[in-house]
């Protein structure tokens, strides 16, 4: 996973992330500025041309 | 409205979005996303689906609903045999929402704001493994603006175990 991590450039891999817990049981987790706005942009972009409407569940 | 087939909810009854899968590794700034959340949960990243990403416009919304696979229903038993059940889940907001587009917990009285590039992670399971019901989530209707979110769920088996790759965890 290290190796997979460092190949694509996470440069921050070894860097601790700031989790802040909400709840344990389910528990759940709020992670600030998890993304870069270049990837926010990125993934918008790919995505805008293929949109489709739902189907199926997931 | 019912399936007539399941006998669950049809989709478009709860689910007005848009949405798209990206095949994992779509592009290098996909990897580097699926190398981040691998990381950062310390779970290989062939145990993820590929990124779901979504678009609600205003009036869009998901009504409140469960991620993990239900194992009394045929599509459900399909899944879980394909990957194990979808143990965590994890929404990364794109942008920032004007109005609207909150992600809820009904069951739990908690309610967030989308923000760009801040990340809500969930476990959809009891410690024993079963599906928790507290687990319900929606995303509210978006009022002005839009939404973008992007959508990564953890499974119990790697995606290599459904290719034969692996022997059954």
């Amino acid at each position: 996973m290290r190796q997979h991590a460092e190949a694509f450039g996470v440069g921050s891999w070894q860097e601790p992330v700031d989790i802040e817990p909400i709840r344990e049981q389910p528990a759940i987790w709020w992670i600030p500025d998890f993304l870069t706005d270049e990837e926010c942009t990125h993934l918008q972009t790919i995505a805008r041309d293929q949109l489709k409407t739902l189907q199926s569940g997931g | 409205m019912v399936d007539n087939t399941t006998g669950d909810p049809t989709v478009k009854q709860y689910r007005t979005s848009q949405h798209m899968f990206l095949p994992l590794h779509h592009d290098l700034t996909v990897a580097r996303i699926e190398a981040k959340i691998a990381c950062l949960l310390q779970i290989p990243f062939e145990y993820g689906d590929g990124l779901q990403i979504l678009n609600y416009l205003p009036g869009q919304e998901y009504k409140p609903h469960h991620d993990y696979f239900y194992p009394d229903k045929p599509s459900g038993q399909k899944a879980l045999q394909i990957s194990g059940q979808r143990v965590l889940t994890m929404l990364m907001y794109l942008n920032t929402v004007e109005q609207g587009g909150e992600t809820t917990f009904p069951e739990l009285g908690i309610t967030l704001q989308p923000k760009r590039g801040h990340a809500l992670l969930f476990g959809n399971l009891h410690p024993d493994g079963s599906p928790d019901p507290e687990t319900l989530h929606a995303s509210l209707p978006v009022i002005s603006g839009e939404k973008w979110v992007a959508t990564k769920w953890i499974h119990e088996l790697s995606y290599l175990h459904s290719l034969g790759l692996l022997n059954a965890e």
